[in-house]
């Protein structure tokens, strides 16, 4: 098994919007979001990928909604969503619900330490990182892996 | 002072109205071909015209015998910008009524250096 | 100021110093006024203009080379002096010597190469992005106006579009640092310019110098933007070679077109076998369309619009199209007691109408981009194979959305090469069939309706059904073709993973197949239709809506769920009686209606929507598809009609089989749209056996 290419190779400080997901706290760089919305009727799109929960109305443009606990493999959860993160990956748009929105936070090359192998619900390939802080432990997900295709295909 | 640049392309055209500005002539007016740019000049308030020389539908030697045909255009100082220099170019370019023109690639100054050689030929005259 | 005597040129030309440009640029300057100044001897001004094109030529002035250069001009300036001052009384004096004209050609032509593409770190970014584009226009013309140049080579003006192209690309990019590309254009302009002048004969292989110098400057152009991303692009390996060609054509087998230019046109006549002909309207009292073409552009003055924004534009005009038609059924509306606000709604309808049919026109562009292309594919196509092929074309006048004719490219293409590399035969086997050796691959465009229609048809073998039986049964794809029809036969060749190449070739292969043409078409409401008559030919026939931006489309629900079925595609719809339904051995659920037996289609099952109708008697049906592939498809309810604007799932969702895209509805959720071609075709290959389990679960 090879180990992810090093994420020590760039800084990783920087702006980070935290979320919370099955009682975790997970973050995106702040640049790769576009914005936050309350949850909206998703239309299910029959056939398509099971992470795909479906597509939404973004004022007027139709993005899909990546479900992440089924990205992940987690177990579904009673705790109701409630808002979309709406992330821009290399100009594409899609929307990531989640159970609620924390904070924007600065993260530090100090809080940040590299993505451990193994004891995480999350693939290590899709983390940048795991930020410790505040007595809490922030998974710092690649934005850009974890909505891939190819790794949302092969993951499952 | 006012500039009618006429160039079927267009970045030619920014090219030289940025080298037009740079030289303090703000105050340009352009068209794409002969044909528009005869109506804006027909529309008056133009001091200097700036044309390309090979466009499409009417040259820029047509379009200076149409504005020195005009009454107006008699005296609107002609610089023709072109990428040739041979004495047919030449002795056409004076037989349509051309001021003077430019060779491309030119640098502001060097645009600058021609339009007061028209201006001052013209006041000498 | 007094005028300007000979006397002051030669003033100046005394103060010129070595190397001193400002005093060089004076002396220009007073020849030239010289030369403007009609009172002078004639010859005397010719000479002088001689003066000023050597002192207007920098590369001359360079080092060394300067001092040769002053002797010119000071050559000049005396016989402008003698002639000054011998009066203008010797009329039949022979002309002053020609020969220097010519020289400054030749001293710019081998110019150091450069051996890639680079751009100045002070460059005007912004100004070369728009250049690029401009660029891009520019050689589009000239290639058109090349191709029209075959078939009537004397046509100057076309001649003159392919020179203005080269030239003003050489002109600007001069200014840009673009050396690469300014000096290749040079040589290119060159050429054109010999060709211009009757020096040179458009003939033997300067036409085909100037299709590859088209070549050479778009790939230049395509390279920029690496440039600009800080590389530095290898220039293509036909730069230098071609360069040097096209600076000396004759060397290269061109005809001075002085010396004897019929018989060069004839003799040296391009050796590739192709007539790039026109099949024109021929209207009476109407001018060719060579002519309307080159006098369209003077009509209206013309504005540059970002495509995004125009898009933008047409798709919000669509939303408001839609938004008016949610507002006009609402109850409040329709049965307002208030006369005035009928009226005024009425009279806001009427506008929002009008302006549909304009946002609509603003993207519509004829098909002529996307064909001119084609004239040189099936050229090059048949020059490499060996083949003799006349392209005729009509109807590329016919307008359609701009995207369309974008995407309507790939699928042309491929088309058009499948007709020459496996339709039109050699020319030994059509002479051997009766036929002329050469063969005609027709394109016809032409507007039917709101849809438009392009067909093209080519006089070769035509589809052989046997071989294309043979590889479908061997690639797997069918197990046994007994009981097709020819129909269903050809349709195979748009199956993935099947190609009737028989030889992948350099141009037909790519792994591009017709799977991907079809999906394409599928892709855009588009429609493929295939006939052939085996020795006779074949006709490819692709249908399209003339705009993607609005659908008419049948809302329907099943379950919770709502989907949009596109009103072209639905022949009917009908509540069937309980005893209409039949199961029928092996071919799964029928129903009877009108006489006729349709295959039953349930789309919650094929769409795994949970809570709809499962009684038939409870839905209602749709009947759709053609010809034999009809379906009746089993839905809840009709929602009723209403005008959509497609959008597409996203690259995240991917392809999914059945849809082609959402649409917004009036409660702001997203609407599936409905491919019924695509969800019949996957019915019928569930009956055929595969899926049958999955469709009875």
């Amino acid at each position: 098994m090879t180990a992810p290419a090093s994420p020590s190779a760039r800084s990783l400080a920087g702006k980070y919007l935290t979320f919370v997901l099955a009682g975790e706290e997970y973050a995106f760089e702040i640049l790769s979001v576009h914005e936050i919305i309350g949850i909206l009727a998703v239309t299910p799109v029959p056939h398509s990928h099971p992470a795909i929960r479906g597509v939404i109305n973004l004022r007027g443009k139709v993005i899909p909604i990546v479900d992440l606990r089924i990205r992940f493999g987690m177990p579904a959860s009673d705790a109701p969503e409630t808002s979309i993160v709406v992330l821009n990956v290399k100009g594409l748009l899609v929307g990531i619900a989640v159970d609620a929105v924390s904070e924007v936070r600065m993260m530090s090359d100090a809080e940040i330490e590299p993505p451990p192998a193994f004891g995480t619900d999350v693939d290590a390939s899709c983390l940048l990182g795991v930020a410790k802080g505040d007595g809490k432990v922030r998974m710092l997900l690649d934005a850009e892996r974890v909505l891939s295709l190819e790794a949302i295909r092969s993951a499952l | 002072m006012r500039f009618l640049v006429v160039d079927d392309s267009a970045t030619m055209r920014r090219i030289i109205v940025n080298s037009l500005d740079r030289v303090g002539y703000p105050d340009v007016v352009e068209a794409d071909d002969g044909q528009t740019a005869l109506a804006k000049f027909a529309e008056g308030g133009i001091s200097f015209i700036i044309t390309d020389w090979n466009m499409p539908n009417m040259s820029g030697l047509d379009f200076a015998r149409a504005v020195r045909a005009r009454a107006d255009g008699a005296a609107v100082p002609i610089l023709m910008v072109t990428t040739r220099s041979a004495r047919e170019d030449i002795l056409a370019a004076v037989d349509a009524g051309v001021n003077n023109y430019v060779l491309k690639p030119f640098t502001p100054p060097v645009l600058k250096e021609k339009i007061d050689a028209v201006l001052s030929v013209g006041a000498a005259a | 100021m007094s005028q300007l005597t000979i006397d002051d040129a030669i003033a100046a030309f005394v103060a010129c110093e070595p190397g001193d440009e400002a005093a060089r640029r004076r002396l220009r300057e007073r020849c030239w006024v010289l030369v403007s100044n009609k009172q002078l001897d004639a010859q005397a001004r010719t000479a002088l203009a001689d003066a000023v094109a050597v002192l207007d030529e920098p590369a001359r002035f360079k080092g060394e080379l300067e001092a040769a250069a002053m002797e010119e001009v000071r050559r000049h300036l005396e016989i402008a002096v003698d002639r000054v001052e011998c009066g203008a009384s010797a009329m039949s004096e022979p002309e002053p010597t020609a020969a220097p004209a010519a020289a400054p050609v030749a001293a710019a032509a081998p110019a150091e190469a450069p051996a890639t593409l680079t751009i100045p770190a002070d460059a005007d970014r912004a100004l070369i992005e728009d250049f690029l584009a401009e660029a891009r226009e520019y050689l589009e013309t000239a290639e058109a106006a090349l191709l029209q140049l075959e078939s009537n080579p004397g046509d100057a003006e076309a001649i003159n579009d392919v020179f203005r192209a080269f030239h003003t690309i050489k002109g600007t990019s001069s200014f840009l640092g673009l050396e690469a590309v300014a000096g290749f254009a040079h040589h290119a302009e060159d050429m054109l310019d010999r060709v211009r002048g009757a020096e040179l004969a458009f003939a033997g292989v300067v036409p085909d110098l100037a299709l590859r110098a088209v070549d050479v400057l778009k790939v230049l152009i395509a390279a920029v933007p690496a440039a600009l991303a800080g590389g530095a692009p290898a220039l293509p390996a036909e730069y230098a070679a071609l360069g040097l060609a096209l600076s000396n054509p004759e060397q290269h087998g061109a005809a001075a077109a002085a010396v004897r230019p019929e018989v060069a046109a004839i003799e040296e006549a391009p050796s590739v076998p192709i007539i790039g002909r026109t099949a024109e309207h021929v209207v009476p009292g109407a001018p060719s369309a060579g002519a309307a073409a080159h006098a369209a552009p003077t009509a209206d003055p013309l504005v540059k619009v970002r495509t995004d924004k125009l898009d933008r534009l047409v798709e919000m005009v669509g939303e408001l199209v839609i938004a008016e038609a949610i507002l006009m059924q609402d109850a409040v509306v329709r049965d307002a007691a208030n006369h005035g606000l009928a009226q005024k709604v009425r009279h806001a309808d009427k506008i929002v109408r009008e302006l549909q049919d304009l946002s609509l026109g603003l993207r519509m562009v004829p098909l002529k981009g996307a064909i001119t292309k084609l004239q040189r594919v099936v050229r090059d196509l048949a020059a490499r194979s060996g083949k003799q092929i006349a392209f005729e074309v009509s109807g590329e006048e016919t307008e359609v959305d701009r995207t369309l004719v974008d995407l309507l490219a790939d699928p042309l293409l491929h088309m058009v090469r499948n007709a020459v590399d496996h339709g039109i035969e050699p020319p030994s086997e059509r002479l051997k069939a009766g036929k002329p050796a050469m063969g005609t691959v027709r394109l016809e465009a032409m507007q039917a309706g709101d849809r438009v229609l392009v067909k093209l048809h080519d006089d070769g073998r035509g589809l052989q059904r046997e071989k294309i039986l043979r590889k479908a049964i061997e690639k797997g794809i069918i197990q046994s073709g007994d009981t097709m029809s020819d129909a269903e036969v050809f349709e195979l060749i748009w199956a993935p993973g099947f190609s009737t190449a028989e030889a992948v070739t350099e141009v037909s292969g790519r792994g591009v197949g017709m799977d991907v043409v079809r999906r394409n078409l599928t892709a855009m409401r588009g429609r493929t239709v295939i006939a052939s008559t085996p020795g006779q030919g074949s006709t490819f026939t692709i249908e399209l809506p003339l705009t993607l931006a609005i659908t008419d489309g049948m809302l329907v629900r099943v379950g919770a769920e709502r989907f949009i079925v596109p009103t072209a595609r639905i022949q009917r719809c009908f509540r069937p009686e309980p005893s209409a339904v039949h199961t029928v051995q092996g071919r799964g659920e029928m129903v009877h209606t009108g006489g006729e037996v349709l295959p039953l289609f349930r789309l919650h099952r094929a769409l795994r929507v949970v809570g709809a109708q499962e009684a038939i008697t409870d839905g209602i049906l749709m009947v759709v598809g053609d010809g034999d592939r009809r379906v009746a498809i089993l839905v809840d309810e009709l929602l009723g009609q209403q005008q959509v604007v497609a959008k597409p799932l996203g690259e995240a969702v991917g392809r999914v089989r059945g849809l082609t895209g959402g649409a917004i509805l009036g409660d702001g959720r997203v609407g599936l749209i409905l491919d019924v071609d695509e969800l019949v075709e996957a019915h019928r290959s569930r009956g055929t056996g595969a899926e049958t389990a999955e469709a009875a679960a």
